[in-house]
């Protein structure tokens, strides 16, 4: 029995230009959605920077091929970027959610993120989701955010969750707008890049993102070293480091053996295809950020419980 | 090398000052809290007032045999009381309410999500947000409406 997860900020409707969308933009948008769900098969997709208009029309396409689709932010008195969840219903019964979870201080509200609750595929565990999308650098700056403190708060949430030392299966996942190496992703989230600790220690969440830091193949002569992407976002402004990692999943000790679900590794990837990355590096689009994602498995019980 | 004696003085010292940082912080808390009260009894004219009380969660099933909630058991909540110009027994509850001894973070949990106050201008703006809500004015109004003649 698998699981697959996926995380996608679309960038076609950023909260302060949600009507930004050209039409290229949307067909794009739409080719995308099409291979992740009807080609890749993604059980859960969490989308990023989507507005109600399209929310509301990948409702109606979805609803045939029994995908439902969950926003946090209808009739919502908080600003924040627009979050979707899709879901595929044979898989995944959602069971709880949290619409916001949210700092709010004299100057403004941040969400740190969006709790998301499922019974999974057999019926026996609960999939505790946070979707994330923090503030980002430049707005938090002007308004003396203190990053650290979205993952101080979210952490909090996270052990408050916790119904056990190791065995919750809880996914973060999203855009930081940090890297795996900041302060607030690392120290105050309690994340690390080392799944022994994490297996031995529930406190930590296990980031498998740091081996997307950089290229997904050294340097050599005669090697292929074709320009491949060295992260999840891109900036072309930034001469130093165009590629920032800042879409990451973090996993729960739960999938490294304390619980039947685990994580296969070798299948958390960036998505890197023909179809979408030259966009990303093109000026001719918005799109910023590709997609990433994970496969979970269930191991085989003989139908034990 | 002599070791030197752990410093007790300084943290008895620390220890006061956080506890006298936490008392002003709950009065505030309080303070913000009775304000809420006065402008719900005022606005009802005395049938409904502003409450945090202790409440005890069940919990539901899925219908799936396993229940996947994580909110039970005791917890504190907002609640829409009958005021002193009421005879009613009704009360509801607004939001879900926790506070830390030191006062701050304070937390509320409603329809609209799961705030954490981390301040008195952060906890005013959030009980704005919850008095807006519609559900908010709902539930006063049946707690309103429940006066018996």
């Amino acid at each position: 029995m698998r699981l697959s997860v996926a995380w996608w900020n679309t960038s076609i409707a950023p909260t302060m230009r949600p009507n930004r969308a050209q039409r290229q933009d949307v067909k794009i948008f739409a080719r995308m959605i099409d291979l992740m769900l009807a080609q890749m098969n993604y059980d859960l997709l969490c989308l990023g920077e989507v507005s109600p208009h399209i929310i509301a029309i990948l409702r109606n396409r979805l609803r045939p091929y029994g995908l439902s689709i969950y926003e946090p932010n209808p009739d919502s008195l908080i600003s924040a970027p627009h979050l979707a969840a899709i879901v595929r219903d044979d898989k995944l019964q959602l069971v709880e959610e949290t619409k916001h979870l949210a700092i709010v201080d004299d100057r403004a509200t941040y969400r740190t993120g969006w709790k998301l609750h499922f019974a999974m595929p057999d019926g026996l565990t609960l999939l505790q989701v946070f979707v994330v999308h923090w503030p980002s650098r430049l707005y938090g700056d002007q308004n003396g955010l203190d990053r650290n403190k979205l993952g101080m708060r979210l952490n909090d949430e996270i052990t408050r969750v916790r119904t056990s030392d190791k065995e919750d299966c809880i996914i973060v996942m999203g855009d930081f707008n940090d890297e795996p190496f900041d302060h607030s992703v690392a120290r105050y989230l309690q994340t690390s890049r080392d799944r022994h600790v994490v297996a031995k220690d529930g406190r930590y969440l296990y980031n498998p993102f740091w081996r997307h830091l950089g290229h997904r193949t050294p340097y050599s002569l005669g090697g292929d070293n074709a320009v491949s992407p060295s992260g999840t976002c891109y900036y072309a402004s930034d001469r130093a480091a165009r590629w920032k990692t800042f879409d990451q999943m973090l996993f729960s000790s739960g999938f490294f053996g304390h619980s039947p679900w685990h994580l296969d590794e070798k299948t958390v990837q960036v998505l890197d295809v023909g179809l979408y990355t030259p966009y990303v590096t093109s000026s001719t689009t918005k799109f910023d950020h590709l997609p990433i994602s994970a496969t979970l498995v269930r191991e085989e019980t003989n139908g034990r419980l | 090398v002599k070791k030197q004696m752990a410093d007790f003085k300084s943290a008895l010292k620390a220890g006061i000052d956080n506890a006298e940082i936490a008392t002003k912080a709950k009065q505030e808390i309080a303070e913000v809290i009775r304000a809420v009260d006065a402008a719900v009894r005022d606005l009802t004219g005395q049938k409904v007032s502003i409450d945090i009380q202790p409440r005890q969660a069940g919990a539901p099933s899925t219908g799936i045999g396993i229940s996947f909630t994580t909110k039970r058991g005791p917890y504190y909540a907002i609640m829409a009381v009958p005021g002193s110009g009421s005879n009613a027994s009704i009360k509801k509850e607004l939001a879900r309410w926790e506070m830390p001894d030191r006062g701050y973070p304070c937390i509320v949990e409603f329809s609209d999500g799961r705030f954490t106050c981390e301040g008195k201008d952060g906890l005013e703006r959030v009980l704005i947000m919850l008095l807006k809500a519609p559900a908010t004015a709902d539930a006063i109004t049946e707690v309103r409406n429940s006066t018996t003649l």
